[in-house]
């Protein structure tokens, strides 16, 4: 497997173990170097506040000519990730470019946790309470927080969103 | 002939005029970047220049006089292309159309060919906006189409360096437009490897880097890739952006050129492409497989084809006047959304709505049984027969096709309903003459055939005293277009209008009627019952009368003198 992993992506993997974002991990899976698990905490001060969300990276044979595939695991109340997960981020579409890393893709996605943009939204229920009614937004985000991203809080396991 | 002349004439008055000043100027000219580019198209220092840059020049096409090939924009003045407006290219010549039209915005804002393109294709080749944009903001413009540093790097280059030390980013000669030698990557300042953000190598020699003007570096493998990929993405690579994240530089042929050689010419190909699909004054041949292309400067016009298609300039539709190409494009919509519709009227069956059975509606009563199924439903609006009640206002809403007249009815239903009663009456008739148009060309076809018979039946007839057949039959086909699309005109002329307008025109469609029908007619009989004055008489009547209807339409239709 790693015979033909070029170089680039095992310099990324290196870098992020070694010298890890904080509040990032990122890990690659042993079976399949291009798959990496990841987990990102939630944001002091923001609704997604000690939550710990599970996210999955894949870097198709094009990267870093195209972007890499991101998607969050735990279930997330926010504008801009849909029901599977799907995340509405313009670097990861027509803003990428080969000269982004993994590292950034991951610290934008933590800095969407911190700075919803509920006028580019992927859910478009989500963003309407989000523009309507923030206060009630921020509730739900934080009781969703609660039931699917804190140890003990949320049902477990099986809570996760189920890849199709 | 005699307009060129006269241009020659007052190209030589200025030559005269200026001559001394420039000409002793002319050596030194190295301070003045503008005026530096004239030196480079030709051998000699042109000495009729104005200061460029802005040349308010009323005639900027003003031939060349004497043995000077200098021209501001050479192949506009060459006469083939002033001749013919739309005129139609082969697609082996777009790359001299474009170059033509870049030539003229590199003069005038003094940039390089690759910026001028990528300009262009912003402002989706509008020359006068892209000039009102510049000039109103040259930077924010700039940075807009994403040449801001290719631009100003190269006016950089130019202030800094010595022009023969500068190898000229862009050198319009007429012989080879794009010879220009790209500039190598600035020296480096120190001997250190380099690394490319791309593949992370960071052991890499500044000779195996490379940037766009932005000054991005990354290794010539990653530029290969990244330029390939773009390509392989297909018509959009034209917009590609330098790798850097955030960076707008946009990417261009120099870069592929450089880096990516082997995709140069499917590059180039795309970059026609676009020029033909966002240039509002170049269209595509609609033909089959055909790759004509139709070049206006007025921006209107009807072309035929070496392909046998003609076509409308502007909106590729076959030609349709007198209708404009917006209302052809609202009809064609509404023929499209009404097309079941229509269909149904103009057929005498129907589906039944629930088991598809056909049906055909051999009596006036409009409740219809279905034999298949026994569902009931009105032949006029197709819905159950049952939601024809009191409460739906009774089962007449749905008589008003036949019963005209009742315009008292201001019920939503009523309207909508005379305004379907309205559209299929011009439809009805555009429908006719569509396939009167359509046996026409067949006839056209089979005239061939006729005309050798014609020929063999008189021993002194050659194929010349048979050609008015062909003629006549070219004429029913046109007619028969012209016609179909009165109808068209018609639907959208105002309803209400008081002024005659409407009267005036419908008078002159009638007769056009008349006359192609007797011209068919005549022109339809057998061989040996054949007028041929009457048909070459009649044919010559029918097409003034449409070049007459087309005209008092263009007009205005005014009352006519
Ligand atoms: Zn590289
Ligand atoms: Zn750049
Ligand atoms: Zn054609
Ligand atoms: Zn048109
Ligand atoms: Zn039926
Ligand atoms: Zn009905």
């Amino acid at each position: 497997m790693a015979d033909n992993l070029p170089r680039r992506i095992v310099k990324e993997t290196q870098r992020l173990i070694a010298d890890p974002v904080p509040g990032i991990s990122a890990t690659p899976y042993t079976d399949n170097l291009r798959y990496f698990g990841v987990a990102i905490e939630g944001p002091a001060e923001t609704s997604y506040a000690n939550g710990v969300f599970q996210l999955e990276l894949f870097l198709p044979s094009e990267y870093p000519m195209s972007p890499p595939k991101v998607r969050f695991l735990t279930r997330i109340y926010h504008p801009n990730v849909d029901k599977l997960g799907r995340i509405c981020l313009d670097i990861l579409k027509d803003k990428w470019s080969p000269a982004l890393q993994i590292r950034t893709v991951l610290l934008s996605i933590q800095a969407l946790l911190s700075a919803p943009n509920p006028d580019d939204p992927l859910d478009n229920d989500v963003a309407a309470v989000w523009k309507n009614d923030e206060s009630k937004a921020l509730q739900l985000a934080k009781e969703w927080t609660r039931a699917h991203a804190i140890q003990g809080g949320g049902k477990g396991a099986d809570d996760a969103i189920v890849i199709d | 002939m005699s307009e060129s002349d006269s241009e020659e004439i007052e190209y030589q008055y200025s030559d005269d005029s200026d001559s001394d000043a420039e000409e002793t100027a002319a050596p030194q000219e190295d301070s003045g970047d503008e005026e530096r580019k004239e030196e480079s198209k030709d051998e000699k220092p042109n000495p009729l220049k104005t200061p460029s840059g802005k040349h308010t020049n009323a005639n900027p096409n003003a031939p060349p006089t004497g043995s000077s090939r200098f021209s501001l924009s050479p192949d506009y003045s060459s006469p083939s292309s002033s001749t013919e407006d739309p005129r139609l290219v082969p697609s082996s010549s777009l790359k001299g159309e474009m170059l033509n039209v870049l030539e003229e915005i590199i003069e005038m804002l003094s940039i390089p060919e690759e910026a001028a393109g990528a300009l262009m294709r912003c402002f989706k080749w509008n020359k006068e906006k892209l000039i009102a944009s510049y000039f109103d903001d040259p930077e924010r413009c700039l940075q807009k189409a994403g040449v801001l540093k290719r631009v100003r790097m190269l006016e950089d280059r130019q202030d800094a360096s010595a022009p023969t030390k500068t190898s000229r980013p862009l050198t319009p000669s007429r012989t080879s437009p794009r010879t220009a030698t790209r500039s190598t990557p600035l020296p480096p300042s120190s001997p250190l490897p380099q690394t490319c953000l791309i593949c992370c190598d960071d052991d890499l020699t500044p000779s195996e880097m490379y940037s766009m003007p932005c000054s991005h570096s990354f290794c010539c493998d990653c530029w290969s890739g990244f330029l390939g990929n773009k390509i392989d993405e297909g018509p959009s690579c034209v917009y590609a952006k330098c790798p850097q994240a955030g960076c707008e530089e946009i990417v261009s042929g120099e870069e592929v050129k450089a880096m990516a050689p082997s995709k140069i010419s499917q590059w180039d190909k795309y970059e026609l492409r676009s020029f033909v699909d966002l240039n509002k004054n170049t269209r595509w041949c609609p033909g089959t497989d055909c790759t004509m292309v139709a070049i206006t400067k007025a921006g209107v016009g009807d072309v035929k084809c070496s392909c046998g298609t003609s076509f409308c300039v502007k909106c590729g539709e076959e030609p349709h006047t007198p209708v404009v190409c917006k209302d052809l494009s609202l009809w064609l919509e509404k023929c499209q959304n009404e097309s079941e519709t229509a269909n149904w009227i103009l057929a005498n069956t129907k589906k039944c709505p629930k088991c598809a059975t056909r049906i055909e509606k051999n009596q006036g009563c409009n409740h219809m049984v279905c034999q298949q199924c026994k569902h009931e439903f009105c032949w006029i609006c197709v819905q159950p027969w049952e939601d024809h009640g009191a409460n739906t206002g009774g089962y007449y809403k749905c008589n008003k096709f036949s019963d005209k007249s009742n315009s008292d009815d201001q019920s939503d239903a009523a309207k909508a309903q005379r305004e379907l009663d309205r559209y299929l009456h011009y439809y009805q008739r555009y429908h006719a003459h569509s396939q009167a148009q359509k046996f026409a060309k067949k006839q056209l076809q089979q005239t061939e055939q006729r005309m050798v018979q014609l020929q063999d039946g008189s021993a002194h007839t050659s194929w010349i005293d048979v050609q008015f057949l062909k003629t006549a039959t070219e004429q029913l086909v046109e007619c028969r277009r012209v016609l179909k699309y009165t109808y068209t005109f018609a639907y959208y002329l105002d309803p209400s209008d008081k002024t005659g307008k409407k009267e005036r025109f419908e008078h002159h469609q009638e007769m056009l009627e008349k006359f192609t029908e007797n011209l068919s007619e005549l022109s339809e009989q057998s061989l040996d019952k054949m007028d041929r004055t009457g048909v070459v008489n009649m044919t010559r009547v029918v097409d003034r009368f449409v070049k007459n209807l087309c005209k008092y339409v263009e007009d205005g239709m005014e009352i006519e003198d």
